[in-house]
């Protein structure tokens, strides 16, 4: 149910808890910033039905953890769906905001939901 | 008639007894304001003999008739018994007509509030003719068509004096011999005597162009850059004939004794060279007052004042008295027709009250206290009419705005079916009587007359278009085959000024005012104003601003682009 969910309606799941702490790094063009060290794909504006990684909803996915990252450190696996961060819900959001808020703060608590574990 | 003297005489001063007297009307004012009459004015003599019959304070003093007559009333102040001051109330006699010429006709009613009569005190324009502003006019075109003239013939003076003979002095010493070589004109002074000719076309050609032209205006103060000029041209005559006789009798001193210095050739140099100068001058003359000032350096905005028509101008370099004539050219030529009689919109049919009272003060010195209460409620008074009256104009402006669309729809369509009546003979020529123009004018006119009379009424424009020139226009319209729209141009757009015939005059007086000297240059933040009759401009002066304009170049190589299919941020 956490994975085909409509965007807007309410939905009741499990979630894990994640806490992630940003360390510093360098982005693309030599800047300091704080670096999590994962990627995300998805939200309200894109369409899942294109995602190569075959989502099935409009949420937010992590697609891809680096290794040594503090998101692999913090237990985010790939594929997780992001459900709120911060407070902030994360299946109803666009895809820059949700970008936004992740580089908003440089500790962020995540309710994530994993296939298999917190779901069937 | 008998005078409450007792309370006359509680008022000590000669000056309050003249209000209680003027107040009670016993004293009429016949000038436009009232005068306080100071107790200097009048000196009060208790000492002096009994027969005073000046009255003091009545100011018809020359009506000292005993006789009674019940009209009028005169205070003559004498000599009490015993110290005691004792007013003796005389009835002077006076012509039946006194409600006539009591009180002037003005629009104060007393010397606190103002008057549109006071216009008249304002320094009035000098009338449109006269001998001087005829003087005043022409003045400065006189002298420089004079000065000009001087400068254009002295090349061809200074080339004929020698030979008609004119240095009989000089001549004397030489002999033939020596006179012949001296005036002979050999090929190369030919040749220089052609390019004199030419220039001299040229600079003739150059002065009628530019410089001979009826002045457009006359400005109060000296036009700096023409008076500069003027004195070049004397300055350059003055110089070149000086040097022309010092050379004439130098030369011919010089030829006596032998040298050969003066000949013909030289002096024809000489005067090319004048004629250079002069050429030069000109060039000069019309950088400065043709070429300098199109060079937009200033932005003008222009406020009429009655109705609040603005225009905005880019000017040049101009003093302030140039600069309002060229702004009173784009006057005439761009601004809105004024109609004064759209100044009061038409009043609703409900009529309410929509008149503010005056606030008078007349006697300011009791009143004080009565003051601060009194403008307080006469504010709140306002204020409420205020907040009411924003709707009546709103809904008054709208309503208006309806019946003008109204009636110029009406009017339209009046014209256009008028006009499908008159055929040109050449389209149908199985019509009626042929007619010329101006009958077929009249006979179409009656069939939109109403119309058209009904939306000049509701534009206020009646005034501005008489019967004869309209059906002049319509006749001029019928023989250029114009249309109905064409036909109406003139009543449904009211835009230049002139389009007015009554603003059609030869000469236009206009008055203007400015802190500044007007023959100094604009600057930044100057205003000045152009005032003529109801109509007032108020013209202010901004600077335009300097434009740095900077390359900038994006490598083509950056218009690059990417399909980001699958959207992926890594954060």
């Amino acid at each position: 149910m956490a994975f085909q969910h409509q965007a807007g309606t309410a939905m009741e799941c499990l979630s894990i808890p994640i806490t992630l702490q940003k360390e510093p790094g360098l982005d693309s063009e030599g800047r300091e910033v704080l670096k999590c060290g994962f990627k995300i794909g998805g939200g309200i504006d894109q369409d899942y039905r294109k995602s190569p990684q075959g989502y099935t909803d409009n949420g937010i996915y992590v697609t891809e953890v680096h290794d040594g990252s503090p998101a692999a450190k913090s237990g985010l696996r790939t594929h997780d769906k992001i459900l709120q961060c911060n407070g902030y819900d994360f299946t109803m959001v666009t895809h820059k905001k949700a970008v936004d808020y992740i580089r908003k703060h440089p500790k962020l608590n995540l309710l994530v939901a994993r296939k298999g574990v917190t779901s069937t | 008639m008998v005078l409450n003297v007792e309370k006359l005489n509680e008022s000590n001063t000669i000056t309050e007894q003249f209000h209680f007297l003027m107040e009670n009307n016993f004293i009429e004012q016949t000038s436009q304001h009232t005068t306080y009459y100071n107790s200097d004015d009048f000196i009060l003599d208790p000492d002096s003999e009994a027969d005073h019959d000046e009255s003091i304070v009545s100011v018809r003093n020359n009506r000292n008739d005993d006789s009674m007559s019940p009209y009028q009333t005169a205070v003559t102040l004498e000599d009490g018994r015993g110290g005691q001051e004792v007013i003796e109330v005389q009835i002077l006699p006076q012509d039946e007509n006194w409600g006539e010429n009591t009180t002037a006709v003005t629009g104060n009613t007393s010397e606190q509030s103002g008057s549109i009569e006071d216009v008249a005190l304002w320094p009035g324009s000098e009338s449109d003719s006269g001998i001087k502003f005829f003087c005043h006019r022409y003045i400065t075109s006189i002298v420089t068509v004079l000065l000009s003239l001087i400068a254009f013939l002295s090349p061809l003076i200074m080339l004929i004096l020698p030979k008609v003979g004119f240095f009989p002095s000089v001549v004397a010493t030489l002999n033939d011999h020596q006179k012949a070589m001296l005036l002979s004109c050999r090929t190369e002074c030919k040749g220089m005597l052609i390019t004199l000719v030419f220039k001299m076309i040229l600079l003739a050609i150059g002065s009628w162009a530019v410089f001979l032209r009826r002045p457009r205006s006359t400005m109060p103060r000296i036009f700096l850059f023409r008076s500069a000029i003027l004195l070049l041209i004397l300055i350059c005559c003055v110089a070149y004939w000086l040097f022309y006789f010092v050379q004439v009798t130098e030369g011919a001193r010089g030829t006596v004794a032998g040298e050969d210095e003066l000949e013909y050739k030289i002096l024809v140099s000489y005067v090319s060279s004048q004629v250079d100068t002069l050429l030069f001058i000109h060039y000069i003359g019309v950088i400065l007052i043709e070429i300098r000032h199109l060079q937009p350096r200033y932005y003008i905005k222009v406020i009429r004042s009655p109705d609040g028509e603005s225009r905005s101008y880019a000017i040049g370099q101009l003093s302030i008295q140039r600069a309002a004539v060229w702004i009173l050219e784009r006057y005439y030529t761009e601004f809105p027709v004024y109609n004064p009689y759209l100044e009061q919109l038409p009043v609703s049919k409900s009529k309410k009250s929509t008149t503010s009272f005056k606030f008078y003060d007349v006697d300011g010195f009791t009143n004080s206290d009565l003051q601060p209460s009194q403008s307080r409620t006469v504010l709140n008074g306002h204020s409420r009419r205020r907040d009411s009256s924003h709707n009546e104009r709103f809904y008054e402006e709208h309503d208006y705005e309806r019946r003008v669309k109204k009636r110029r729809a009406r009017l339209i369509t009046a014209t256009e079916d008028a006009f499908t009546h008159v055929k040109r003979i050449t389209h149908d020529p199985a019509g009626g009587v042929p007619m010329i123009p101006s009958e077929a004018a009249q006979a179409m006119f009656p069939s939109m007359a109403r119309a058209l009379q009904k939306y000049l009424r509701v534009t206020r424009q009646q005034p501005r278009h008489s019967v004869e020139s309209i059906l002049q226009y319509l006749t001029l319209c019928l023989t250029h085959d114009l249309s109905p729209r064409a036909f109406l141009e003139p009543f449904l757009v009211t835009a230049p000024v002139l389009q007015n015939e009554k603003e059609q005059k030869t000469i236009q007086n206009w008055s203007l005012i400015c802190n500044d000297l007007l023959s100094r240059p604009m600057k930044n933040g100057i205003t000045f104003q152009l005032r003529q009759n109801d109509v007032s401009l108020l013209c202010t002066v901004y600077d335009l601003p300097h434009f740095n304009i900077s390359e900038e170049i994006i490598h083509p190589k950056s218009n690059r682009f990417f399909l980001k299919l699958s959207s992926e941020t890594s954060v």
